[in-house]
C-alpha cells in the first residue's frame, strides 16, 4: 500500500515564515496545474493506495471544482483503500460550508487546518489572512460537512507570544475537540520575511531555554486534555495519528505529484521541479521525475532519524533486522549506548526512543547516526 | 655607462596615506616611460594585499630618464622604501642606497610619527630632505603651517617646498626639478674594488633570486664572479640590468653611484641578506660597507592549519614565503589541541599579519593561530639559561629563579586633547613615562617605554580606537628587562588546553584570565552537556565561566518533501561538527582560538 502526496503551490498570499513552494498569484494557472496533476497520474495507474494527502500551498485556494476535479481523478486512476484516509490542508482564509460539502462527497475524511494562533495580533504578525473568528466558522463547516476527523496546526514561540496567550491558543483550540493537533515552534528560514526581519533584530522572539519551557508546557497541557504526543510536533486524540505522515517516519512508500513534490517507493526518492513550467515540461514529456537510490547506509541513517521522531514508538530492533538483515546493535549499537549514557535516549529491550530532553537536542542524536 | 653627475638615487619618506605611491606614479608618467592607459594605479607596489592595506611591503627601484629643463637628460633612481615599524631595518638600508629623500606631508594632516622616525633614520644616513607637500587640492589643506611645523619639527628649510596634488598631477614637474637640483649626484670610484649594498632581493621562479643593489664603488658585468661578503657565499652573474617601470631591462655593466638588479642562479634568498656586501671574488673589497645586521624576528605565534591534512600544504607554503622572506622563521609544533604546526617568528605584528593573509589568501589556507608572544628570557634556578616563545615551553615556576621580557622605545604622536587618554593606555600597558615634546600648539609626542608583549596583541588598535585614529606609533627594541611574569592557562571542562596558554604579568593575570574567560564563553557554542571554563595559574583557578547545556536543537517539521533536505541538513551540522576542534570532550570551534587575541573589545 503507498500513500499519495498532492502538491497545490498556490495560495492568497505568502505567509511572512513561510519557505515552502508557493506561488501567490498564480491562482490562474489553477486548471493548467489540475490538468498536468491528471496527466502525471497516469504514470502511477492502479496503485493500492491507503492514505492521500492534499497540501500545499493551500490547496482550498483553489476552486472547489479543481479539487473535485483531482480527487475523482485519484479515485478512478488508483485502487483505493476500503479505510482511506484522504487528508486536505486548508486555510480558514479560504475555505466556506460548500468547500467542505464538496470535499466530503468527493470522499474527504479529514481535514489538516492551519490555524496556528486563536490571537489575531499574532495572525498578523505571521501574515496568515485569516482571524480567530474565520478559525470558528471553518470548524463549524467542516463538522457540518461531516468530516470526522480534523487536525490543528498551532505554532508556539511566535514573536510577542506570551505563555498566556500561547496557553490561550491551546485552550481555545481544545475546546474545539479536534482529533487531532500538530504543535511546531517557529522556524525562521532563511529567505522568509521574518527571517530578514530577525536579521534586522526587529522580532522579540523568546530565547531557546524559552521555547523549551513552552514546548514542555504545552506537552503537558495537551496529556492533561487527552492528546497524547507520537511524535516530536503531532498529539492525537483517541489514536488517531495521521496515517499519512506517519509513512513518511516509517519509510513507507508515497507517490508526490505536483510541482515540488517527492516520492520514495522501491528504495528510491524521487523530486519533481518546483518550478511550475518546468513540471509542466516534464510532465507535458511523460518524463518520470529524477531519483535517487538510497545507499544502505543512508537507508539505516532514515530508519533512525526518521523513526526516532516518533516519540512513543520510537526504532524497533526487530523491525530493524527485518529491513536490513542486521542488527541495530551491530551498526549502531555504541553509539545507542553512549547517547542512552548522555540520556538522550531510552533503551526498553525491542524499542529505542528519544528521551524528554533528547527531543529538545534531537538534531545532535540523529547526527550520531549519519 | 651614464654619467655619474647626471644620477639621483632618492627615496620617498611619507605616512601611510599620504600619497608616496600616488607620487611615485606621477613620477613615472611624467618622465614619458607610461602612457596613463597603460599606467595601472599604483604601480610600485605588486601585491594587492599591499595595495589594499595602503603599504609597500617590498623595497623596489625603478630608473627614470628625465629630460631637465636645463637641456640635460638625468638618470633618477626612485628607491621605494617600506614604510611600517617593522621593516625599519630594510628602510634603512634602502636609505644607505640613496642620496636624498623627498619627504611627503599630508597638507591636511601634517607630520606623523612614522614619518618623523623614517625622516630622522635619512638623516643618519646623511641624506638631503627634501620636503614636498601633498594634497593641496584638499579642502583641509592648510600648506603654510605644515611647512612651518616642518621647519619646526624637523629643522630643514622648507619654504621652498613643492606644493602639489599628486591625485591631480599638480606641480609634478617642480619636484622633478628640484630632485636634480637639491639631491647631490652620487659619490664613488668606479675603477675601486666592486662594493654594492643589498638593498632587496626576491625570489622569482624563472631567474632565482633577483638581488636589488646600489654600486657603492667599483663596477658589476654578467659574468663577473661574485661574492656576498657576509654569507660568504659566491656565485656567477648571469644578467645585470636595471628596472624599468614596465619590466627587467638587461644591460652590459653597472658601475658606480648606479641602482640596479642582478641575477645569477641563486636558489635562496637567506643567501642574500638585505644590507650584504656584494664584492668580486678575484678582486674584493678590503672591508663590507658599514651597517650590515643580521634581523631576528621579534614576535612569534603558532599557525596551525585548520584542516590537519593540509599541514604538508601549510609547510609548502610558508618554505615558498620564506624564498622571498629571510626574516620569516618558522619550526615544526605539535599542540595537543592544534595538531601539527609551526611554530612562526616574525619582525612585528603587521609583519606577522602579512605572513597569515598571504598564506590564507595566495595559498588558500584555513589557519588556526595562537596568541602572539615575544621572546623571553629565563635564568632557571640550577643555573640554565633559556629562551623560549612558546608558552608551552615554560618551566613550572619553582624552576625559574626570574624572567626578563624585551622592552621597546615608543613614539607616539598624538593631537594634544588625547593625551591624557594616550598616557592611560600606556599606563594600563605598564608603560614606563619619559617625556612629552609639543610640535605645535595642537600636537604632542610621547616618549615611553613599553614592555612589547603589551603592543603586540591590540595596542595599536586601542591606541587608534582612543584618538579617533589620528595618534601614530614607532617603535624600536630597546633591550631585556627583569618581570614579574606568569603562565596563564585555559581549561575547558577540566582538560588543559595548550595552544590557549600565554605569559602575562602577574599584575593583569587575573583581569586577562576573567577576559579571555568569558570570550571563550562567547565563542564556543552550547554543547550537549555543561562545559566550565576556567583560567589558572598553576594549580591556582583564578577566573571561571560557564557554557550551558544546549536546551533546543530540533527540527519541528519533518514530512515526505523534506527527508533528503533534512539528511543534508543533518550532514552538514556533522560536518560542522568535524571541523571543530576536540578538545578532550568538547568541541571548539576554531574562531574560539582566535577570539582570545583580541582582548580590548
Amino acid at each position: 500500500m503507498t500513500g499519495i502526496y498532492i502538491h497545490f503551490p498556490f495560495c492568497k498570499q505568502k505567509c511572512r515564515y513561510c519557505d515552502f513552494v508557493s506561488y501567490p498569484g498564480k491562482l490562474s494557472e489553477g486548471e493548467c496545474y489540475v490538468d498536468a496533476l491528471i496527466s502525471e497520474m497516469e504514470a502511477y495507474r492502479g496503485a493500492l493506495v491507503d492514505t492521500v494527502y492534499l497540501g500545499g500551498g493551500t490547496p482550498t485556494a483553489l476552486a472547489p471544482s479543481l479539487l473535485s476535479k483531482v480527487l475523482s481523478r485519484v479515485a478512478s486512476s488508483f485502487s483505493l483503500a476500503e479505510n482511506c484516509e484522504i487528508t486536505v490542508e486548508a486555510n480558514p482564509g479560504t475555505c466556506d460550508k460548500n468547500t467542505f460539502s464538496c470535499l466530503a462527497s468527493c470522499g474527504v475524511n479529514r481535514v489538516s487546518l492551519g490555524v496556528q494562533s486563536f490571537s489575531d495580533f499574532e495572525l498578523s504578525l505571521l501574515g496568515r489572512i485569516h482571524t480567530k473568528k474565520d478559525v470558528y466558522e471553518a470548524v463549524d463547516a467542516i463538522r457540518f460537512a461531516g468530516i470526522k476527523n480534523i487536525s490543528l496546526d498551532l505554532m508556539f514561540s511566535i514573536p510577542g507570544q506570551t505563555r498566556e496567550s500561547l496557553y490561550d491558543s491551546l485552550y481555545q483550540a481544545v475546546s474545539l475537540l479536534p482529533e487531532h493537533l500538530s504543535c511546531y515552534s517557529l522556524i525562521l528560514c532563511e529567505g522568509t520575511a521574518m527571517y530578514e526581519a530577525n536579521e534586522r533584530g526587529e522580532l522579540a522572539l523568546p530565547d531557546e531555554d524559552e521555547d523549551r519551557d513552552r514546548y514542555a508546557l504545552l506537552v503537558e497541557f495537551l496529556k492533561n486534555h487527552g492528546y497524547d504526543r507520537y511524535e516530536i510536533s503531532n498529539f492525537a486524540r483517541g489514536g488517531k495519528i495521521s496515517r499519512h505522515n506517519t509513512k513518511y517516519w516509517t519509510r513507507a512508500p508515497y507517490i508526490g505529484l505536483g510541482a515540488a513534490a517527492h516520492s520514495f517507493y522501491e528504495n528510491c526518492r524521487y523530486e519533481n521541479p518546483s518550478d511550475l513550467l518546468a513540471y509542466y515540461k516534464q510532465v507535458g514529456n511523460k518524463i518520470l521525475p529524477k531519483g535517487e537510490k538510497i545507499t544502505e547506509k543512508d537507508a539505516m541513517a532514515e530508519f533512525m532519524f526518521l523513526g526516532l521522531r516518533q516519540t512513543e514508538i520510537g526504532v524497533s530492533r526487530s523491525e530493524f533486522l527485518r529491513c536490513f538483515g542486521k542488527s541495530l546493535d551491530e551498526i549502531f549499537g555504541r553509539t545507542v549506548q553512549r547517547l542512552c549514557a548522555l540520556k538522550l535516549l531510552d533503551d526498553s529491550g525491542d524499542r529505542i526512543r528519544l528521551t524528554d530532553r533528547g527531543i529538545d537536542v534531537s538534531n545532535a542524536v540523529f547526527c550520531e547516526f549519519i | 655607462m651614464v654619467n655619474q653627475d647626471h644620477i639621483r638615487n632618492f627615496s620617498i619618506i611619507a605616512h601611510i596615506d599620504h600619497g608616496k605611491s600616488t607620487l611615485a606614479d606621477r613620477l613615472l608618467e611624467k618622465t614619458g616611460l607610461l602612457t596613463e592607459r597603460e599606467m595601472e594605479a599604483q604601480i610600485l607596489d605588486n601585491m594587492d594585499l599591499e595595495r589594499e592595506r595602503g603599504i609597500t611591503i617590498k623595497a623596489r627601484a625603478v630608473r627614470l630618464l628625465y629630460q631637465a629643463k636645463n637641456g640635460e637628460e638625468y638618470v633618477l633612481n626612485l628607491i621605494d622604501t617600506p614604510g611600517h615599524v617593522d621593516f625599519n631595518y630594510e628602510v634603512s638600508r634602502s636609505l644607505a642606497a640613496c642620496e636624498g629623500a623627498l619627504l611627503i606631508v599630508d597638507a591636511a594632516q601634517g607630520i606623523e610619527a612614522q614619518t618623523l622616525a623614517n625622516t630622522y633614520l635619512a638623516i643618519d644616513h646623511d641624506l638631503e630632505i627634501m620636503p614636498v607637500v601633498n594634497k593641496i587640492d584638499l579642502p583641509a589643506a592648510r600648506p603654510d603651517e605644515v611647512i612651518e611645523e616642518i621647519e619646526n619639527i624637523i629643522g630643514i628649510p622648507a619654504e621652498d617646498a613643492p606644493r602639489i596634488s599628486a591625485k591631480n598631477g599638480i606641480g609634478i614637474e617642480e619636484v622633478l626639478e628640484q630632485i636634480v637640483e637639491l639631491i647631490p649626484p652620487p659619490k664613488g670610484d668606479s675603477t675601486k674594488p666592486l662594493s654594492a649594498l643589498i638593498f632587496d632581493s626576491f625570489y622569482d621562479p624563472y631567474k632565482g633570486v633577483i638581488i636589488y643593489f646600489r654600486v657603492m664603488d667599483g663596477s658589476l658585468s654578467a659574468g663577473d664572479t661574485i661574492r656576498l661578503m657576509a654569507t660568504k657565499k659566491e656565485f656567477e652573474v648571469v644578467e645585470v640590468g636595471y628596472l624599468h617601470p614596465n619590466g627587467f631591462l638587461k644591460c652590459d655593466k653597472l658601475s658606480a653611484g648606479e641602482v640596479g638588479y642582478l641575477t645569477a642562479s641563486i636558489k635562496n634568498v637567506s643567501d642574500t641578506r638585505v644590507g650584504d656586501t656584494i664584492t668580486l671574488a678575484n678582486h674584493p673589497a678590503e672591508a663590507p660597507l658599514a651597517g650590515y645586521k643580521q634581523v631576528n624576528p621579534m614576535v612569534f605565534c603558532g599557525i596551525y592549519p585548520a584542516d590537519g591534512a593540509r599541514y604538508d600544504d601549510l609547510r609548502d607554503a610558508l618554505f615558498k614565503l620564506q624564498l622571498n622572506d629571510a626574516s620569516l622563521s618558522f619550526e615544526p609544533e605539535t599542540s595537543v589541541a592544534l595538531g601539527f604546526g609551526f611554530r612562526c617568528g616574525f619582525l612585528g605584528l603587521l609583519h606577522m599579519e602579512i605572513i597569515q593573509e598571504r598564506l590564507e589568501r595566495e595559498y588558500n589556507l584555513d589557519l588556526v593561530t595562537t596568541a602572539p608572544s615575544v621572546v623571553y628570557r629565563i635564568k632557571k634556578t640550577n643555573g640554565e639559561e633559556m629562551w623560549i616563545s612558546n608558552p608551552t615551553n615554560m618551566p613550572s615556576g619553582s624552576e625559574i629563579l626570574y624572567m626578563e621580557e624585551p622592552m621597546v622605545k615608543a613614539d607616539i604622536m598624538t593631537p594634544t586633547e588625547f593625551v591624557g587618554s594616550v598616557m592611560e593606555l600606556c599606563q594600563d600597558r605598564r608603560g614606563i613615562y619619559h617625556n612629552m615634546t609639543y610640535i605645535d600648539s595642537g600636537r604632542a609626542q610621547l616618549h615611553y617605554d613599553l614592555p612589547l608583549n603589551e603592543i603586540i596583541y591590540d595596542f595599536f588598535d586601542a591606541l587608534k580606537s582612543r584618538t579617533r585614529g589620528y595618534a601614530s606609533f614607532d617603535y624600536e627594541l630597546s633591550g631585556y628587562e627583569k618581570s614579574d611574569l606568569v603562565k596563564l592557562d585555559i581549561l575547558l571542562n577540566g582538560d588543559m588546553v595548550d595552544a590557549l596558554s600565554f605569559i602575562v604579568h602577574s599584575t593583569k593575570s587575573y583581569a586577562r584570565g576573567r577576559k579571555i574567560a568569558e570570550k571563550l564563553k562567547a565563542a564556543i557554542p552550547r554543547q550537549l552537556f555543561e562545559i566550565p571554563i576556567q583560567a589558572a595559574i598553576g594549580n591556582k583557578i583564578i577566573a571561571r565561566e560557564t557554557v550551558k547545556a544546549m536546551r533546543k536543537d530540533v527540527l519541528a517539521k519533518c514530512y515526505g518533501g523534506d527527508i533528503t533536505r533534512k539528511k543534508k541538513l543533518l550532514e552538514k551540522q556533522k560536518e560542522g561538527k568535524k571541523r571543530m576542534r576536540q578538545v578532550g570532550s568538547v568541541e571548539v570551534p576554531q574562531e574560539a582560538f582566535m577570539s582570545v587575541l583580541k582582548l580590548d573589545e
